[in-house]
């Protein structure tokens, strides 16, 4: 089985080499979590080494969310070419009539087409939420169903952004086993659980739990997520 | 109230939530049947144990309390063996039902032979026969996990459940004795926990809800090979599809499993919706089982196994898949599974399976084909007009729109009369009526038949194209390209939204029906009533809104692509405009 790497320093270890290629993965977490930045690192870090990368942002506006990963250290123009960002957050405020239009079908329109002239091997939905709510799923777990089916017959590797709500400790409850809404996490390949656990009295911790992933063998537990010059997963200590 | 007696009334409590529960939410009636059976047992031990402790009842008859306390034991053993085999259980292996059989026999010698409740599980025969039916409850539950992927999670939950009884049955009966105390006379402090694990596992394997269900009971048999499970290799479902309709038309009970209703399942068949669940698999395999169980000599076909492999994985689909085998073997039912979206390795995968593997064309292609060898190249462009006509795409094309596509064509030679006359009127006659002959003969092959011939597409490939001197060839030039033109004046003369809605999906695929209908909204206007004045003013925005599409493209070629589109779609609805004035 080809993996692909994430780039990110001691997690490929914890998922036993990296994502297996293809695979539909779902990173959850909540609010100020990074899921948006451990994303686009992924797709950053593979696009410097000519790996396509695709970023359908439908919240962030393109000049946003290019000002917040620029402040991060990952220069768009780096990638020479390599990262796309879709910005499909501008269209719903230039199409007339936005909440009547299908999201959906846009989405797969794009992503579908985009594939014929730029060949991305990877792609980020930013989020899965945000199109629920755009798309006015009538049967959501269906729906959900069908378009990780169809995600999965693009043949690249997706990521799904899903938020969870910010619980009184800082962070999503562990115990819980839902990471999303509609039985999601039982359809994708895989699932990146980001949390902000409590250190100390002051102190919060970002960590990250690979919950999910099929065709490995991975570590399943919390692990702290750290940024300096870069992402960083270590052992996570209390 | 002594703790003993609250901890067996809470259990009592929890015993008749949990028949109710499986009384209303299950849909297998043998098993929900011994489920109440087994649970009314444990029930009425219970009760009676608080009964006769708390002096609300009289102390229960010995052979009674017997009685039942080996009717529990038995049940539950047929109650796992139910939950692991499903519904042909009690139906082609009711030899389960054997266990019954000791049941009034030893109740009855209990008092001559000295048994009582107090030592029931001591080393007579009565206590043999308990820990026989436990024991074979264990021994089957650790045989399914071991050996079957798709039972390894109900075969745990059924393990712990079992393991509960014994523990707080037999052990715990021992324990009170070897510590001088007094039994709880048959009360069974854990079934609570096993009827939970019972009615949890019911749960996960409860099959899904069909639709437009066939009459249960014998069936007509139908074209198809009984007692068999067939791939039908197919890049769509659509031989799977006809042939689940054509073999309810002739009144077999025929269910479909698949994520969305078949039109044209309309005709008879049941159709259980496939739910994006944990364990999909495995509430597939109930469904079909339940259904052929009901329905001897049915057929089930699995539309989508692809759809199967997403929900669960590869090797549960599989053990699922062989599992069907046998349940349609045991039936003398049979099963299709279709497997049109499986990757390659799980094609190989199904291979060695040895199943009946019927390789079955794509229809659209095979129509195609037939056409092309009477109208060459120009084949294209009648199936294109057709399918505009109809508002399909092309591959959506099968047999089912044979008869329409031969109307079709008769309309358009129709449209020629007084145009093309003499020897050209008659040569495109024959021609016409040789790809008639064709497209009849083909639509009415069975899936089997066609899987044994010899497909269209692939005798027209070995004709050396480049060689061929086509019927079409002989013909073409004016009458041949007044035939096309003919067509395509068929085709359009269709209602004004349809060949608009045809422009954008042409275009923006799916998301262009809907871009359309979202343009027709805000005029105010419902598809019926659109008329030229509205394309114009549609043509107008559309190039304004989807001018957007292609803003928020920072890829120079892919802007480039979605403008030539968005020019396109004007251009193409200036042109309808044009035309209908």
């Amino acid at each position: 089985m080809k993996r692909v790497s994430t780039h990110i320093e001691g997690l490929d270890e914890v998922l036993g080499g990296g994502i297996p290629e293809g695979n539909v993965v779902l990173v959850s977490g909540a609010p100020g979590t990074m899921k948006t930045s451990l994303t686009y690192h992924i797709l950053h870090s593979n696009s410097l080494n000519g790996s396509r990368g695709l970023y359908v942002s439908l919240e962030q506006g393109r000049a946003s969310l290019i000002d917040h990963t620029e402040g991060l250290g990952y220069r768009l123009d780096d990638t020479h070419g390599n990262l796309s960002v879709l910005d499909l957050g501008t269209l719903r405020k230039k199409l007339t009539g936005s909440t009547e239009q299908p999201w959906l079908d846009l989405f797969k329109l794009y992503t579908q087409g985009i594939r014929k002239s730029f060949d991305y091997r990877f792609l980020v939905l930013d989020s899965l939420d945000a199109l629920e709510i755009l798309a006015k799923f009538h049967e959501p777990r269906r729906e959900m169903f069908s378009l990780i089916r169809w995600l999965r017959d693009l043949h690249c590797t997706a990521f799904l952004l899903g938020e969870l709500p910010t619980d009184r400790t800082g962070g999503a409850d562990p115990r819980r086993a839902a990471y999303a809404k509609h039985k999601e996490d039982y359809l994708v390949d895989g699932i990146l659980h980001l949390r902000l656990a409590r250190q100390g009295e002051f102190g919060m911790q970002r960590q990250l739990r690979v919950v999910k992933m099929r065709g490995t063998r991975h570590d399943t537990g919390y692990h702290a997520l750290v940024f300096d010059n870069g992402f960083r997963v270590t052992r996570g200590f209390a | 109230m002594n703790l003993s007696s609250a901890a067996i009334l809470a259990g009592v409590a929890v015993d008749a939530w949990l028949l109710a529960f499986i009384a209303i939410r299950g849909r297998r009636p043998w098993l929900q049947a011994t489920y109440a059976a087994c649970s009314l047992a444990y029930l009425a031990l219970g009760a009676a144990f608080v009964g006769t402790n708390e002096g609300v009842l009289a102390d229960l008859r010995e052979d009674v309390a017997l009685g039942i306390l080996l009717l529990a034991h038995a049940l539950t053993a047929i109650l796992v063996l139910g939950l692991i085999h499903g519904e042909t259980l009690p139906r082609r292996r009711s030899a389960a039902f054997l266990l019954l059989v000791p049941v009034p026999l030893l109740a009855y010698l209990a008092p001559t032979a000295g048994w009582t409740v107090a030592t029931a599980y001591q080393g007579h025969v009565l206590g043999g026969f308990l820990v026989l039916c436990l024991g074979i409850a264990l021994a089957e539950t650790v045989y399914a996990r071991y050996s079957s992927r798709l039972l390894a999670a109900p075969s745990f939950w059924l393990g712990v459940g079992v393991v509960a009884l014994i523990v707080a049955g037999p052990v715990y009966a021992y324990e009170l004795e070897y510590l001088g105390q007094t039994p709880l006379v048959a009360a069974n402090l854990a079934s609570p926990i096993a009827l939970a694990c019972f009615a949890l596992v019911a749960v996960q394997a409860d099959p899904f809800s069909i639709t437009s269900r066939p009459s249960k009971g014998q069936t007509k048999p139908g074209s198809l090979p009984a007692s068999d499970a067939i791939i039908f290799e197919e890049i769509r479902p659509k031989y799977a599809l006809r042939t689940a309709h054509e073999e309810s038309s002739s009144g077999r009970a025929t269910l479909i499993l698949g994520r969305t209703a078949p039109a044209m399942a309309a005709g008879g068949a049941g159709f259980a919706a496939l739910l994006p669940v944990r364990h999909a698999s495995l509430r597939a395999l109930t469904t079909a089982s339940e259904f052929l169980a009901t329905s001897h000599g049915g057929l089930v076909v699995v539309e989508d196994l692809a759809d199967l492999s997403a929900l669960s994985d590869w090797p549960t689909t599989v053990a699922a898949v062989v599992r069907l085998r046998h349940v349609a073997r045991g039936t003398g039912s049979t099963v299709v599974f279709s497997t049109c979206r499986l990757t390659d390795p799980e094609r190989r995968a199904l291979r060695d399976l040895r199943f009946t593997w019927w390789s079955l064309p794509d229809p659209a292609r095979e129509i195609d084909a037939i056409l092309t060898q009477s109208f060459g190249k120009g084949a294209a462009r009648l199936l294109a007009s057709f399918s505009r006509a109809h508002g399909l795409r092309q591959d959506e094309l099968t047999t089912e729109h044979v008869p329409a596509l031969l109307d079709f064509l008769t309309r358009t030679l129709a449209e020629l009369s007084g145009v093309v006359v003499g020897t050209a009127s008659h040569g495109l006659r024959t021609q016409l009526e040789a790809a008639a002959s064709g497209l009849r003969s083909f639509a009415a092959q069975t899936a089997e038949e066609v899987a044994r011939g010899k497909w269209p597409s692939r005798v027209s490939s070995e004709s050396h194209a480049d060689l061929l001197v086509t019927a079409a060839d002989y013909w073409k030039g004016k009458e041949m390209e007044e035939l096309f033109a003919a067509a395509d004046t068929v085709g359009e003369r269709e209602p004004l939204f349809e060949r608009a809605r045809a422009v954008f999906v042409e275009q923006l695929g799916d998301a262009g029906e809907s871009l359309l209908r979202t343009q027709l909204a805000h005029l105010g206007k419902k598809p019926e009533e659109l008329d030229p004045s509205d394309l114009v003013r549609i043509a107008d925005r559309a190039s304004i809104d989807l001018g957007s599409l292609a803003a928020i493209v920072d890829i120079p070629q892919e802007k480039a692509r979605i403008q030539k589109q968005i020019d396109s779609i004007r251009q193409q609805l200036e042109l309808i405009v044009e035309e209908e004035k």
